[in-house]
């Protein structure tokens, strides 16, 4: 596949940055370049190019095709240009009468054993191989077409997504490479020699039953139509792109959505995405099919009561019964009656704007956002140490990490662009620690081998960290200068005296972590001094009765080694949705204006009153699992959710589902009919990402915009629908453009203040803060000071969680996310990446699966305090015994009936990650599985519309 | 109320959130534990939460710890906890 649009130098820019410049001469003209640079680069920035097969600036030079010749003065034969480094006063010529026999040799021998049918071929128009023929004026094939060949082979169409015809194969290894270097999985080969040399993937699998990730890297590196997506088959080749920001994960990858008309023919990732370089996973990459899902509801919708099927209204009559059922609501039971939630997977504009909704239109603060179930507590941990409630890097930092600490997060499947980045660097040579109860992808995977694996019983972060800190301490591994200059020296002074006590040593607390005190000193100590050391953590430490002290504990880790301030190091947590870091700085939580400030402090909330023109309230309002617990009492009777099931995302499901049968108006804006919109009474038709313009922040506080691709399918976009609600209520907002909502985010957020869709085109994207001191945001924080000043140690002492393990419920239950699968699944679910995760999977230790009669593979009931649901077991050692895990993707099985009440004790986030279960054989869905079936069934019912009499 | 028996009622959980914020800033000693634990509440709690949690004490210590039971008396002083009580009544 050509890269439309895009030029391609044929070779990466020079590995190590340097000042160094070389001057040499190509075809008669003079160029400066870096030193290092291939002189098919050198050619290629001075516009000339050299003709190549092999060859791609995304990977390293290969020199296997011959295309590429040059004759250099003064140099024998005839070298690659992609092999060869620019050297001072080398003199290139790029095209002479004997390059050319030379290269149309190459392309007879080429295209003497390819399909010759370009006119009907996929590819027609977008192939390399064409365009070289052509390039090096190929007119006949003197060996024609009557000996052997590689033609007439089978074609795979495994995957869903695309599909490899090894007979218009060129033996280029391309995708091989894209495997191995780009994303890391080494999936494919090239298998036998010479004539026979064909790719394979895995062991001469297809590509479905493959480890091929299917990511989309090999397609795209692809010259010829060999690899190419069914889309591309089908619809034909695209002609027009729009660049845009993926709405899947936090890792935020751009992409161009290449489309044929108005029609969306593929994601192919940009290369200049700052935040993914031309490199996507297969979410981004492939799985869009949803927005065009025949589930998807494209017109508004209410009901008196749950129990009722739904009518389809116009969105004048939805409107209005939103704005008058909230009305007659807090008229009824008072102003703090109603709330919302808004979305981390919708624009920062839209965000925004629904906490302006309540909090201008209700008159209160209850609002809040699903990071309060994610990474809450990493907004009070960093914000209490470091004084900024993010990540400190970007993501390119980890190429100059020598050590990576990996703490609850599994970046390989739930940032996959990130993980492959990652990988890239620890193949490079850095070292990997990870702690995990699992044995992740970083533990062991081709050509990723972890120093240290520290699988610690969940419920022990703050142990496992106090320990690690303990040997840092104790053995003199502290980065003294640093903390004396840069933190407060009578906090880390009562800090280290706390960490040293011999009761948080490793071999004190080894039986109690289950991790042996020998991995824990050799951790402690490659962290402290193997360099620059980067911590990457996730939600197997926020989601925690102790998940902002474990957010506490790692900030003191990297002030006590001094890995601030610089590339390579630093404290990351990895947010998980597209724009779960955008919906945090919006000022989505209750108690929290954009840009992190209380609601209770004056100067802030004047000058929103002024900017409003209302008085707003300077009480927290109510936290999502709050809002559950008010409606049970009779407080809390509207809600209005934009973009979140939290029926299905949220823990304790019967509790959910309980407190939202009590309320009287429940408002879901979506794309589906979810978990949620069963017990709502108005459904707003939400648009995806490919339906509005908008930014999407990712973890790295990256701002980047989000173009419209297609019109919003329902009409309008969510940004839209909001303002039809808001003005419906009185508010009078007049916004003609997403661009309008940011400069009003920007005159009330210090952090925001240089943000504006202008400069955001002009520099590509903003990392936060962007303010006077930094008008084109700062990539790398806390460079010279902290934000809060001096970095503060906060001692964090183990309290243990009262989820305990015992007789009755013996094992634990930790849970997480896979590849393919999204979140609660809406998406993702109603895409073709059904084909790798078509449901979640209980993972069971062979001890822990024999002792119970368990084969992998059976039924098995998975059972807690709070509940019981049935799903398949997977019997692995990727757990450790006595340990268990599953996903969340799905809501037949609905993995959050298990979970519990347990909450971190600072932000009230839920402790997903530690709950005591039994598993047992079982033989059929349990009785709420069947019961809440049921209940969806009649629930999503829609009203045939009725025919007006004549 | 959610009729499952093995988890917490509304006030229940009231208590554990006092209780587990109490533990977890117990380190800073009992007296400024107390103070720490009184002004996460004030800038957190939501004003029913904080009337329904003081309504609850009136016929039972709900268990609350020393940390907590000492924050109980500090936040009763506070201009925002009285007016949430009176709110509540």
């Amino acid at each position: 596949m050509a890269w439309i649009g895009e030029y391609d130098f044929g070779t990466p820019a020079p590995a190590l940055v340097t000042d160094r410049m070389v001057t040499l001469t190509i075809d008669g003209q003079d160029i400066r370049v870096p030193e290092g640079t291939s002189v098919m680069r050198a050619a290629a920035l001075m516009g000339t190019s050299i003709p190549k097969l092999c060859a791609t600036d995304n990977m390293a030079s290969f020199g296997s095709c011959r295309l590429c010749l040059v004759q250099i003065e003064g140099r024998g034969g005839f070298p690659a240009s992609c092999t060869t480094p620019v050297a001072e006063g080398m003199v290139v010529h790029t095209q002479n009468e004997r390059l050319a026999q030379l290269r149309r040799g190459v392309m007879e021998l080429y295209i003497s054993d390819h399909p010759l049918d370009c006119l009907t071929c996929a590819a027609n128009g977008d192939c390399e191989l064409q365009d070289m023929a052509g390039a090096v004026g190929l007119r006949d094939v003197r060996y024609g077409y009557d000996g052997a060949t590689n033609m007439g082979q089978v074609k795979d169409h495994s995957n869903p997504y695309f599909d490899f015809d090894p007979s218009k194969c060129i033996v280029c290894s391309r995708c091989v490479r894209a495997c191995d270097e780009v994303q890391g999985t080494f999936a494919l080969t090239i298998q036998a020699r010479g004539f026979g040399s064909k790719v394979a993937a895995s062991q001469d699998e297809d590509f479905l039953a493959s480890e091929c990730v299917s990511c989309g890297a090999c397609v795209q590196a692809c010259p010829t139509a060999s690899l190419i997506e069914k889309a591309v088959v089908e619809v034909g080749t695209p002609e027009h792109a729009v660049v845009t920001t993926c709405g899947y994960c936090g890792v935020g990858c751009t992409f161009r959505a290449e489309m044929r008309g108005e029609e969306l023919v593929r994601m192919v990732p940009w290369k200049d995405g700052k935040a993914n370089h031309g490199h996507s996973c297969v979410k981004g990459r492939f799985a869009w099919g949803y927005a065009n899902h025949e589930d998807r509801i494209l017109k508004p919708m209410i009901r008196k009561s749950i129990d009722e099927p739904w009518n389809e209204v116009s969105w004048e009559e939805a409107i209005a019964y939103t704005a008058s059922e909230f009305k007659r609501i807090q008229a009824k039971y008072g102003r703090l009656s109603v709330g919302g939630l808004t979305s981390s997977r919708c624009t920062n504009e839209e965000t925004f704007l629904v906490q302006k909704l309540i909090r201008q239109g209700f008159g209160n603060n209850n609002v809040d956002t699903c990071a309060r179930v994610c990474h809450s507590p990493t907004g009070y941990g960093l914000n209490a140490t470091l004084g900024t409630s993010a990540g400190t890097q970007e993501f390119d930092s980890v190429m100059h990490a020598d050590v990576i600490m990996v703490i609850g997060a599994n970046p390989t499947d739930a940032h996959p662009v990130f993980g492959s980045l990652m990988k890239k660097r620890i193949r490079e040579g850095a070292k990997v620690i990870v702690i995990d109860p699992r044995a992740t992808d970083l533990v062991r995977s081709p050509h990723i081998d972890a120093a240290y694996h520290l699988p610690l019983r969940p419920g022990t972060n703050v142990v496992v960290l106090t320990a690690l800190a303990h040997v840092i301490v104790t053995e003199g591994l502290v980065n003294e200068a640093f903390v004396r200059d840069r933190c407060d020296w009578d906090e880390f002074k009562e800090w280290a005296k706390f960490v040293s006590d011999p009761s948080r040593s490793p071999e004190a607390v080894a039986a109690l972590c289950r991790v042996p005190a020998a991995t824990i000193r050799g951790a402690a100590r490659l962290y402290a001094t193997g360099g620059n050391a980067a911590i990457y953590y996730g939600l197997g430490i926020t989601e925690h009765s102790q998940g902002s002290s474990a957010v506490i504990a790692i900030a003191n880790l990297a002030m006590a080694t001094g890995n601030f301030g610089r590339e390579g190091v630093g404290v990351n947590p990895l947010r998980g949705q597209n724009n779960v870091q955008g919906s945090s700085d919006m000022g989505s939580f209750p108690h929290e204006f954009s840009g992190y400030r209380h609601v209770a402090g004056d100067e802030t909330r004047h000058l929103f009153e002024a900017e409003w023109g209302v008085k707003l309230d300077p009480e927290p309002g109510l936290r999502v699992n709050n809002m559950f617990d008010e409606a049970l009492e009779g407080g809390f009777k509207g809600l209005f959710v934009q973009g979140e099931d939290v029926m299905q995302s949220d823990p304790n499901t019967h509790h959910v589902a309980a407190a939202l049968r009590e309320m009287e108006c429940v408002v879901v804006q979506d794309l589906f009919l979810n978990e949620t919109a069963s017990f709502a009474h108005v459904f707003l038709p939400g648009s995806t990402f490919l339906e509005k313009d908008g930014t999407f922040t990712n973890s790295e506080r990256r701002i980047q915009l989000v173009r419209e691709v297609i019109k919003p399918r329902s009409g309008y976009a969510d940004w839209e629908i909001v303002q039809l609600v808001a003005n419906a209520m009185g508010l009078g907002w007049s916004y003609t453009h997403p661009s309008q909502i940011m400069d009003e985010i920007a005159r009330l957020t210090p952090t925001f203040a240089k943000v504006s869709f202008d400069a955001i085109e002009r520099l590509g994207s903003i990392q936060w803060p962007a303010n006077e001191q930094n008008p084109d945001g700062m990539p790398t924080m806390h460079v010279g000071t902290f934000t809060r000043g001096k970095g503060k140690f906060v001692v964090t002492e183990y309290v243990a969680t009262d989820e305990k393990s015992g007789p009755r419920f013996p094992l634990l239950l930790t849970t997480g996310r896979i590849l393919s699968q999204y979140n609660v699944g809406a998406q993702t679910r109603r895409t073709a990446n059904m084909a790798w995760h078509p449901e979640d999977v209980l993972e069971i230790h062979p001890h822990d699966a024999e002792d119970r009669g368990i084969r992998d593979g059976d039924l098995v009931s998975l059972k807690s305090r709070a509940g019981e649901t049935t799903l398949r077991a997977d019997v692995t050692e990727r757990v450790a015994p006595g340990v268990v895990y599953t996903t969340f993707h799905h809501p037949e099985t609905q993995a959050n009936l298990i979970t519990t009440d347990y909450t971190d004790w600072a932000t009230d986030c839920p402790e997903y990650k530690v709950t005591a279960v039994q598993v047992a054989a079982a033989n059929g869905p349990s009785q709420w599985q069947i019961e809440h079936r049921e209940h969806n069934r009649r629930s999503r019912r829609i009203a045939e519309p009725l025919e007006a009499a004549e | 109320m959610s009729d499952q028996p093995d988890m917490m009622s509304n006030t229940e959980r009231l208590a554990y959130m006092a209780n587990r914020i109490a533990c977890n800033l117990a380190i800073e000693g009992p007296e400024q534990a107390a103070r720490s634990t009184a002004e996460h509440i004030v800038k957190f709690w939501e004003s029913r939460m904080i009337a329904r949690f003081f309504a609850a004490l009136e016929t039972s210590d709900m268990g609350l710890n020393d940390i907590a039971r000492a924050a109980v008396a500090i936040l009763r002083e506070k201009p925002r906890v009285k007016a949430a009580i009176a709110a509540g009544r």
